[in-house]
């Protein structure tokens, strides 16, 4: 299978005067085409810092310390300003969580998505409004005709959101970055925004790398799950096997709060998210980890494949040591 | 063929946005009522390019202090002119000078504004301090002292109260462009590699722009009392011309015996300000999208 993108132990920290927050810490992805990915973690996992490293979108202070991403072979991290934009927004479409604030209150959403293709291909934004009716019909706007001249408060969140993904998949990209694309929304619209992501994966090939704190969400439309925690992860793999059989013991955690038919109160786990500028030795998660033994804070397990599968747990598949 | 159409759709959602406008100024009564008021004092300051009852520089010290009258509407002054027709003429002077100056001003400001707020930094540190001295005096007294500083004239006027009116708009722009600059929409049209000035006439300019309107409506009240609180100090356009400040000014000695020298252009200046003042607060409601939307449910 061809891979779209790959991300080889990447570091991306942030430099804040209480110390330096190691947001991203050694984490190697593969994307393959077509495939959604989901990356599920808890809030200041490092998974929007993930992505938004891969989407080209990292400011200060956040900075790469090490590592590549490659995508089709082209690391974006060693990119200028002018090549960067050929790619971003272009050939890796980003759709991001609050679809509020990235439209302009002033201005029809046609005019918005039309900009877009004015400010990548020239020439005045009327001229491209048959095109944007299209996109709208493909992202499954109601009545697009009107649609266009419609300003940002006379449309739904959902409806909002659509808009955006409009504008990611302008110009076809071969991957999509969706931060958390449907937070903001209710459980309703939410299915029927994952319901057009997939779609649209289908209909233009593309790959999506779908970041959410929602684990089942993930499990119903990804192919693939990366969990992260606290800026690494800790294991990847299909998403049915992972939901039939998860490795790791934070996956087994996540997974277990998520069976709610053995008519019983979902078992949280216990404590918080370590804190990323002082994370604790060894295995990040053995102060939470019911099943950790002494050697757990003394050795960081590295990702390793399991029956197909890559866990980073010293318990599982005893490869680490 | 098909772009004829879509730009035809487009303008005519603008003529709609626009008809929505306008409904919410006309709800408002008061605003509506003072711009035809303001219409009317313009109709006659514009009707004195052509038409004056009577010459209002010409003396005839027989009629001199006549009260209202059929022959003149409004009485004559100390010197037997028409004040109706001084009137009319001085209306050039006295709106049209608070209108030249309170653009300007505002242009002047609000560009300075725009530029501060959007590059910040150093460009941001210099203006501003600009701006706080010229903050510092209260605006008439600042007016005052320009006049006397550059002399008596319609061009000094201009200056002067256009620089005492600019701080305030720079002032006023430059914390709604703070706010607008860190939306996330301006971050993506960057990110689209568009250049500063595109981001901010295109995208930052048309978010201040209702204020601005707002802020001018309301200064050009207030330019046309001080335009007027200058000629009545003698600091305005020297006599004879009919400038409606210095006409007050020239009345107040009658002001028991003859007091229609004084009310009428007192009351013209009064009416003309309120208008203003009173329209600026209909257009604060019709700009505001969201009273827009209030009327459209109802």
């Amino acid at each position: 299978m061809e891979k779209v993108l790959e991300v080889v132990d990447l570091r991306v920290y942030y430099e804040i005067p209480q110390g330096t927050v190691k947001a991203v810490d050694g984490v190697d992805l593969e994307v393959f085409k077509g495939e959604i990915l989901g990356v599920a973690g808890e809030s200041g996992s490092g998974k929007s810092t993930l992505a938004l490293t891969i989407a080209g979108l990292l400011r200060p202070p956040a900075k790469v310390v090490s590592g590549k991403v490659l995508f089709k072979g082209v690391d974006i991290l060693k990119l200028g300003n002018d090549e960067l934009r050929s790619i971003r927004g272009r050939r890796i479409g980003i759709i991001f969580q609050d679809p509020v604030t990235y439209l302009n209150p002033i201005y029809t959403v046609g005019f918005q998505v039309g900009e877009v293709f004015e400010a990548h291909r020239g020439g005045k934004v009327g001229k491209y409004f048959s095109e944007v009716i299209n996109l709208f019909k493909a992202v499954r706007i109601g009545d697009p005709e009107r649609r266009v001249y419609s300003y940002p408060h006379q449309l739904s969140g959902g409806m909002k959101q659509r808009v955006l993904i409009s504008i990611a998949i302008a110009e076809k990209p071969e991957l999509i970055v969706a931060d958390e694309p449907t937070s903001a929304l209710d459980v309703t619209i939410q299915a029927e925004i994952v319901e057009l992501l997939n779609e649209i994966r289908k209909e233009l090939n593309t790959s999506i790398v779908f970041i959410t704190h929602d684990l089942a969400l993930l499990l119903e439309i990804a192919d693939r799950i990366a969990v992260m925690y606290a800026g690494k992860l800790v294991e990847v793999g299909r998403a049915d096997e992972m939901y039939k059989d998860p490795l790791h013991p934070y996956t087994k955690a996540l997974i277990s709060t998520l069976r709610y038919e053995r008519k019983r109160r979902p078992t949280p786990i216990k404590g918080s998210i370590p804190s990323l500028i002082n994370p604790p030795p060894g295995c990040r998660f053995h102060p939470r980890c019911p099943y950790a033994i002494s050697k757990c804070s003394q050795v960081d397990p590295k990702l390793s494949s399991v029956g197909g599968r890559l866990v980073s747990c010293l318990l599982v598949g005893g490869s680490n040591g | 063929m098909e772009d004829d159409l879509i730009l035809k759709k487009a303008s005519e959602a603008r003529r709609k946005q626009l008809a929505s406008m306008w409904r919410v100024f006309k709800s408002n009564r008061v605003a509506y009522t003072s711009l035809y008021v303001l219409v009317g004092i313009l109709l006659l300051v514009v009707v004195s390019f052509v038409y004056t009852p009577y010459n209002p520089y010409e003396f005839n010290l027989g009629r001199a202090r006549q009260p209202p009258s059929p022959q003149h509407l409004l009485g004559t002054d100390e010197l037997g002119r028409d004040i109706l027709s001084r009137l009319m003429v001085g209306g050039r002077y006295t709106i049209g000078i608070s209108f030249i100056s309170v653009l300007l001003g505002s242009l002047i400001g609000s560009i300075l504004g725009l530029v501060s707020g959007f590059f910040g930094g150093h460009v941001d540190t210099v203006i501003q301090r600009v701006v706080d001295v010229a903050l510092a005096f209260p605006t008439t007294l600042l007016a005052i002292a320009l006049m006397v500083s550059l002399g008596p004239g319609v061009l000094s006027l201009i200056m002067a109260i256009s620089i005492s009116t600019f701080p305030v708009y720079t002032r006023l722009v430059r914390g709604v462009v703070l706010q607008v600059i860190n939306e996330d929409y301006i971050a993506a049209v960057k990110l689209l590699g568009r250049s500063s000035w595109y981001i901010i006439f295109k995208h930052v300019l048309p978010n201040v722009i209702s204020p601005i309107i707002v802020q001018t409506s309301y200064y050009l009240g207030f330019s046309i009392l001080l335009a007027s609180a200058l000629g009545f100090l003698g600091l305005g356009i020297p006599p004879p011309t009919p400038e409606w400040g210095s006409m007050v000014s020239t009345g107040r000695v009658y002001l028991f015996s003859s007091p229609h020298i004084v009310v009428f252009p007192g009351l013209f200046i009064t009416v003309t300000a309120l208008s203003f003042n009173l329209i600026g607060d209909g257009l604060r409601d019709a700009l505001d999208p969201k009273s827009r939307m209030f009327l459209r449910r109802f």
